[in-house]
């Protein structure tokens, strides 16, 4: 009877796995498919639908404005959650907790409303519609999460190490390169590349603010606007395991695996 | 160092004999720890709280002429109450809403007592990590790929129809089926971490015991590790509910745009009549709405770890 | 003593985290080339000291000095200390030159000069082949080493070790404590180390400060505060003691007397300040165990008891005898194989001169 209930189990595990993966699955497939629909049977093989890619001004475009704004989002994620990180590692203060949930808060709120708000925001200083209030956008929630993932890396790191540097001649900012900075990259590579992933796929608050320099999500989903193209398959595609491997990359270096977290 | 008494007033002596240099010195060491603290928290301060506080504002000032004008005014709420399509979206939303987190709880719960409980544990990490692994994908491309799958000319309506099933396309895609659908996918893995997260806290001597007095499976799971694992239950239900209520690419990508929902209806304000008051008064209801959710949900866990005593 | 004559000075040092005092006005004055040791039980907040010292931690209250030099505000990159961590603290991403070569590189010296101080550090200390080697690569005592020639290479005016033999196998321990005595001596620099090793305490230092609860309790050198405690807590902390409450009662027969109510009359060699201690009421007297012998011949004049045995121990090279007496217990201690049996009624005795007076 266990045995019997245990298969029942497995063979739940491996549905929902199906149900998962299948969207995935289905449209890397397709991407490969001759036909304009994910119709079966199979038309052909074909790599035009990447081709295609290559040669869309638009989409190269789009990429070219993911790429500068998500880099740029890491980089300054990463030096400010750093800053950041390294103070509440050296020392804790009263009203830790209420801080710490206020500055994870851009991370819980519906970002649609972020989006909302920022876009009323910027326009007042006229600084909407480029890739700078897209960058400013992203770096709200992306710099207080690399400081919780760089924070747990730099709690493990005994203080000791520091103060050694201290004691034998490195003053403040000596230390942190010296000996902290180096001690923790894995946790700013990770807060790096889960930062860089986030942004390089947020598509509702780049929506709001960027105006006509379009991120590459804002351009997919133009183009999912004006109907059904294979061409969406193959970008996808390429999306899908790029994301992935990144984030895999980054949840394993940081450690512990993140829970319950929200992208 | 001579001192000469008459020349000194109380401060000067007060001054010197407290050693002001290490002082002060001492004083300003402990707060260079905090400064790295202050850009992040500036930058937030400014682009983060401000601009929040600020859309508060402007909901309950007009817009006129694509303009917004400092007119205190509570227009903007009474349309959102009595627009009959706002009203229509609002509903709607909720619907999906709820509906969407019951079916994340059915189909993640298994899942993760199977997780928990049938799972060698040398296998478990893995299956995280599967799972998680296409959480961070991007969601926009992952809702798209199911119009390949739900579509009329889509994978489902193709091997039903070669299996000879139906006859004519089933008309998933572009109703909010399909949109449940669509954010079921994304959802039953946060509801999954969740569970699995207070689920594999509850110690299992709890229930060998229940088991030790007799109790089935079944009512292992409802009395035992149900109210355990509430903790994972309540979190879960309450990023579900705020990502359905706000959600704006399923509705949009799967649901199609002719039975809309609220948080197209914030995008309508915003992107298309530029009416910025009355976007911001229906964000601010979709807050009012998560907040009194949150507040159900709290005490709910309040009475709950009550029983659990 | 002039004030340029201490290598460091504590004057008033108080150190509070929050509600706690882990230091309590502390003053102390330590002369050049002196190995001194801060002595007591855990949580007495010697470590504290040693790094208010150090400038690892900035005192609350107080002035600290070093070489005259007023350091309190100064962050230990700006003093002339170094410290030797209690894991020694070993930087893991760099190997045993960049740990060494790290104060140097700090300082600005070329890497080939820090190469060649390196070598020769480690050479000195038996270790010639280390210089490439990874920090997780060596022993306990190669660690210690190591972060004895990183300090020491910076040639600092006052070298602070936090229980340095702590993390070392009890063979090497006893080694080492010869080794770091004869270190010190060498270099002719103070060296402050903190332990709770009473052992370790008086076989390396010149000096001994014994703290308690965050205050200095003695300072002095091993011998005078092995038998001229000034404290209870000293008395019992630096070995076994007996402790018999007295009442002074002021030359008799020519010697000084004290007297216990069960035990009777004792004789002790007065010190100088007997009339302060002697007007203080709960008065006690020390005999440290292996000053007490058992006599056969009662004299007057001497220090006797007598008991029955109570316990008998064999301790490699001596005997620990405990003999019960009225309402207490005895200790002392004879060389050699044990002699008595317990049950056997025995007369013990020391001299005047080896017991003393603590208020």
């Amino acid at each position: 009877m266990k045995r019997f209930s245990n298969q029942v189990f497995y063979g739940y595990i491996a549905l929902l796995f199906l149900f998962l993966f299948l969207p995935i699955g289905t449209i890397i497939v397709f991407s490969f498919n001759t036909d304009k629909f994910a119709s079966l049977p199979w038309k052909g093989f074909t790599l035009r639908w990447y081709e295609n890619l290559f040669y869309d001004r638009g989409i190269l475009d789009a990429l070219k404005n993911s790429l500068i704004v998500s880099l740029s989002v890491a980089g300054s994620s990463c030096l400010l959650g750093f800053m950041g990180a390294y103070s509440l590692y050296r020392k804790t203060f009263r009203f830790q907790n209420a801080y710490l949930a206020f500055m994870i808060s851009p991370l819980a709120i519906p970002w649609i409303i972020l989006g909302l708000c920022l876009l009323v925001f910027l326009t007042r200083f006229d600084l909407e519609g480029s890739l700078l209030s897209v960058w400013i956008s992203h770096t709200i929630f992306a710099a207080p999460f690399a400081m919780l993932i760089i924070k747990a890396r730099l709690s493990g790191i005994p203080p000791q190490y520091e103060e050694a540097g201290w004691d034998l001649g490195a003053n403040r900012l000596r230390a942190i390169w010296h000996i902290v900075l180096p001690l923790s990259w894995p946790g700013i590579t990770a807060a790096f590349l889960l930062t860089f992933t986030i942004s390089f796929d947020e598509f509702i608050i780049a929506w709001f603010v960027c105006g006509f320099k379009a991120t590459l999500p804002v351009k997919i989903w133009a183009m999912i606007r004006s109907g059904l193209n294979p061409t969406i398959n193959a970008l996808g595609s390429v999306i899908f395991v790029f994301s992935m491997a990144l984030a895999i990359t980054g949840t394993l270096l940081s450690g512990t695996g993140k829970r319950g977290e929200r992208t | 160092m001579p001192f000469d008494p008459i020349k000194m007033d109380r401060t000067t002596v007060q001054k010197e004999l407290k050693f002001p240099a290490a002082g002060f010195a001492r004083k300003l060491r402990g707060y260079k720890d905090f400064l790295g603290l202050l850009p992040i928290t500036g930058f937030e301060i400014f682009f983060y709280l401000i601009p929040l506080v600020f859309l508060m504002i402007i909901s309950f000032w007009m817009t006129k002429n694509y303009k917004v004008i400092p007119v205190w005014n509570l227009h903007n709420y009474w349309v959102v109450v009595s627009d009959p399509a706002i009203r229509m979206a609002f509903f709607r939303s909720l619907d999906i809403t709820l509906t969407t987190l019951l079916l994340t709880v059915l189909v993640a719960y298994p899942f993760a007592y199977a997780l928990v409980f049938k799972v060698p544990s040398r296998y478990r990490q893995l299956i995280l990590i599967a799972i998680i692994a296409p959480f961070w994908t991007n969601y926009l491309v992952r809702a798209y790929s199911w119009q390949l799958i739900l579509g009329g000319n889509g994978l489902i309506n193709h091997l039903l129809g070669a299996a000879g099933i139906i006859e004519a396309p089933l008309n998933i895609l572009y109703t909010h089926v399909a949109t449940r659908i669509g954010l079921l996918h994304f959802l039953v893995t946060v509801m999954v971490l969740n569970l699995y997260g207070s689920m594999d806290n509850i110690d299992r001597s709890l229930i060998e015991a229940a088991q030790d007095l007799g109790a089935g499976p079944l009512r292992t799971f409802l009395h035992v590790i149900l109210p355990l694992s509430f903790q994972g239950l309540a979190t879960g239900t309450v990023f579900v509910f705020i990502f359905c209520f706000t959600d704006f690419i399923a509705p949009s990508v799967l649901g199609g745009g002719t039975r809309p929902v609220f948080s197209q209806k914030v995008v309508d304000a915003a992107q298309w009549t530029a009416n910025y008051s009355l976007a911001s008064a229906l964000s601010m209801v979709m807050i009012l709405v998560i907040a009194v959710f949150l507040l159900v949900v709290f005490r709910l866990i309040k009475a709950g770890t009550r029983g659990e005593k | 003593m002039d004030l340029r004559e201490c290598d460091v000075e504590l004057d008033h040092v108080s150190k509070k985290f929050g509600n706690i005092v882990a230091v309590d006005d502390v003053s102390l004055k330590v002369r050049p080339d002196t190995f001194l040791t801060f002595l007591g039980p855990s949580g007495c907040g010697k470590t504290t000291t040693l790094r208010l010292i150090g400038g690892l931690e900035t005192p609350t209250e107080g002035k600290v000095l070093i070489k005259g030099r007023d350091v309190t505000g100064l962050p230990p990159y700006k003093r002339e200390t170094n410290l030797v961590f209690q894991d020694f603290a070993l930087f893991p991403h760099m190997n045993v030159l960049g740990n060494i070569g790290f104060g140097l590189r700090m300082r600005g010296v070329d890497r080939g000069e820090i190469r060649k101080r390196v070598q020769k550090a480690l050479e000195m200390v038996g270790l010639p082949e280390a210089m490439y080697r990874k920090t997780n690569q060596l022993s306990g005592g190669q660690r210690q080493r190591v972060a004895l020639c990183r300090a020491l290479i910076l040639e600092p005016a006052v070298l602070l070790l936090d229980e340095p033999l702590g993390a070392l196998d009890a063979k090497i321990r006893k080694q080492m404590q010869v080794e770091l005595k004869n270190l010190q001596r060498k270099l002719g620099r103070t060296f402050i180390s903190v332990t709770h090793d009473q052992e370790e305490a008086m076989t390396m230092s010149d000096e001994i400060a014994i703290m308690n609860q965050g205050r200095i309790e003695q300072v002095g050198d091993p011998h005078t505060v092995y038998n001229k405690p000034v404290s209870r807590f000293v008395a019992s902390f630096l070995g076994e003691c007996n402790l018999i409450e007295v009442e002074v009662l002021g030359p008799q027969l020519g010697k000084f007397a004290v007297r216990n109510s069960h035990l009777g009359t004792f004789f002790f060699h007065p010190e100088k300040d007997w009339e302060n201690k002697a007007s203080q009421k709960n008065t006690c007297i020390m005999v440290r165990p292996e000053h007490i012998t058992v006599t056969e011949n009662i004299q007057d004049g001497m220090n006797v008891i007598n008991g029955t045995i109570k316990t008998v121990s064999f301790k490699g090279s001596a005997t620990e005898y405990v003999l019960a007496v009225d309402s207490m217990d005895v200790k002392f201690q004879i060389q050699g194989k044990s002699q008595y049996k317990p049950e056997d009624k025995v007369s013990i005795s020391w001299r005047p001169e080896d017991c003393h007076l603590i208020p």
